[in-house]
């Protein structure tokens, strides 16, 4: 009698035990919940290249109003944004590889352009002295950082999100029961530490 | 020009560093631990000089919430100020959790740069504009002219008044805000499980104690793990649900049983409030701020 209540007592223990095993193991709340991490830092990578695309229109009316200023540099930076700003970063861009490879490309464009545009200025002594221009040149500065910031943070989150998906045994779960894929990441291009950094 | 030229050529060389270190890991000048609200690595600052702004700082942080810090140190070794300022601001967590007040004035002397970091709460009352012109108008002149106590001085003078825009209502500030918060305090949580986990254990315990204190320990540490979802609360609170488990649980039938002296008061939080060190409340930084070379 008392041995069957053992074997009983055992077998709770047991359940329980691998239950907690199961839990823990299989991954389930840490792939979502690095899943949520990725999503909120893709948000945030969003709202910089946003808010870097607001700042656009006044620097380019400043610009503007410096007499002659070469038109050529001043449309690159204009048509960049307008092609930057047509493709939203959206959660469901980063299901989608190639689209997320467009929207880098584009954002990269921007990035570009306005360094031309920046090292143009050089020439322009009055709009350098200009203090609103030299407002823009801050704001745009820290934009390019929080950028920056945003990117290295995405990137480290999907690191951590893309290992779960892949290592064992946590890519079972991530395969089987949440159907998750590995994210996209932007590619740790020469200068990604730092911001274009604007110099006069 | 010239020295437009020269920077791009550093650029470069840091670029290619950069690269290296993001191989290497080992390159980086490292953040140091946060125990005053001035670092000065540099030796800079005159140490009365220094304990005033660290009163005037500390001061300030009474009165309003916001956390300042001033970091000195001679030189980055070639990496960008952007890239060590908020690696700085991530390892100090200046501000309070929540509010995000928290800034920093990084001084690299021998680079002759400095930067402010804005954490995202000040962000509003201290726009990039605003940090660019502490730098370039408050800060730069009186360093140019060798004054760097001076500038200090005045530099932090300038971001406390702006920062004063930010007004913390006094039911925000922290000793309210952590009640507020409505978070699970781990600690409380992982007590009481395990003395529940101890309940369970009971009918166990009579056929023998070791199963008593499996089983309290591993309820307990499942319910915790479900609640907390972390391994270490977890663990804990297996550990102690296998003790009371085996024990006996509160006031225990058994010689030797055990009761609770007294209630629990709440876990105890970083942040800078009440004497002795000073450390990071816990705020958050994002990249905002300006930086710039004298």
């Amino acid at each position: 009698m008392r041995a069957r209540n053992r074997i009983g007592e055992w077998l709770v223990l047991a359940t329980l035990c691998s239950g907690l095993l199961a839990l823990s193991g299989c991954g389930y709340n840490r792939i979502q919940g690095a899943d949520e991490k990725v999503k909120a830092a893709w948000a945030e990578v969003g709202n910089q290249y946003q808010r870097r695309a607001d700042l656009i229109p006044n620097l380019v009316a400043t610009v503007q109003g410096a007499a002659n200023f070469e038109r050529q540099t001043l449309e690159a930076v204009v048509n960049a944004r307008a092609k930057a700003t047509s493709i939203q970063a959206t959660p469901e861009l980063l299901n989608d590889p190639a689209a997320f490879q467009r929207f880098e490309a584009a954002q990269g464009e921007v990035s570009s352009a306005l360094s031309r545009l920046l090292v143009t200025v050089e020439r322009y002594p009055d709009l350098k002295a200009n203090q609103n221009f030299r407002d823009l040149q801050a704001q745009l500065e820290g934009t390019e950082n929080r950028i920056a910031v945003a990117r290295k943070r995405y990137i480290d989150s999907v690191a951590e999100y893309n290992q779960l998906v892949r290592y064992f045994p946590t890519n079972l779960t991530a395969r089987f029961l949440l159907g998750a894929q590995v994210r996209p990441t932007f590619e740790a291009r020469e200068g990604t530490a730092e911001p274009p950094k604007v110099q006069f | 020009m010239l020295r437009a030229g020269l920077r791009a050529a550093r650029l470069a060389v840091c670029g290619a560093a950069v690269a290296l270190a993001a191989g290497l890991a080992a390159a980086e000048v490292a953040v140091p631990a946060l125990t005053a609200r001035v670092t000065d690595l540099a030796g800079l600052l005159p140490p009365e000089r220094e304990q005033a702004l660290e009163a005037k700082l500390a001061r300030f942080e009474r009165e309003t919430s916001h956390q300042i810090a001033v970091l000195i140190v001679p030189t980055l070794e070639g990496e960008p100020i952007e890239s060590f300022g908020i690696r700085a601001a991530e390892k100090w967590q200046l501000g309070q959790r929540g509010l995000d007040n928290g800034m920093l004035l990084v001084v690299a002397s021998q680079d002759r740069e400095a930067r402010v970091e804005v954490g995202y709460g000040l962000e509003g009352v201290v726009p990039d504009v605003v940090a660019k012109r502490v730098l370039e108008d408050v800060l730069f002149p009186r360093f140019r002219a060798g004054d760097y106590a001076g500038g200090i001085d005045a530099a932090t003078d300038a971001l406390m008044q702006a920062a004063r825009g930010e007004a913390i209502p006094a039911e925000r500030r922290p000793s309210a805000q952590l009640r507020a918060r409505g978070e699970v305090d781990p600690l409380p949580t992982v007590l009481f499980v395990a003395l529940l986990g101890s309940f369970i254990a009971t009918p166990f315990r009579r056929g023998a104690r070791p199963l008593g204190a499996l089983v309290g320990g591993g309820a307990s540490g499942l319910i915790v793990y479900l609640m907390l979802a972390s391994l270490t609360w977890a663990g804990l609170a297996a550990l102690l649900g296998a003790f009371f488990g085996a024990a006996g649980g509160l006031g225990g039938r058994r010689r030797g049983g055990f009761g609770f002296p007294g209630g629990y008061g709440g876990g105890g939080f970083g942040g800078g409030f009440g004497g002795g060190g000073f450390g990071g409340g816990g705020g958050g930084f994002g990249g905002g701020g300006a930086s710039g070379s004298w």
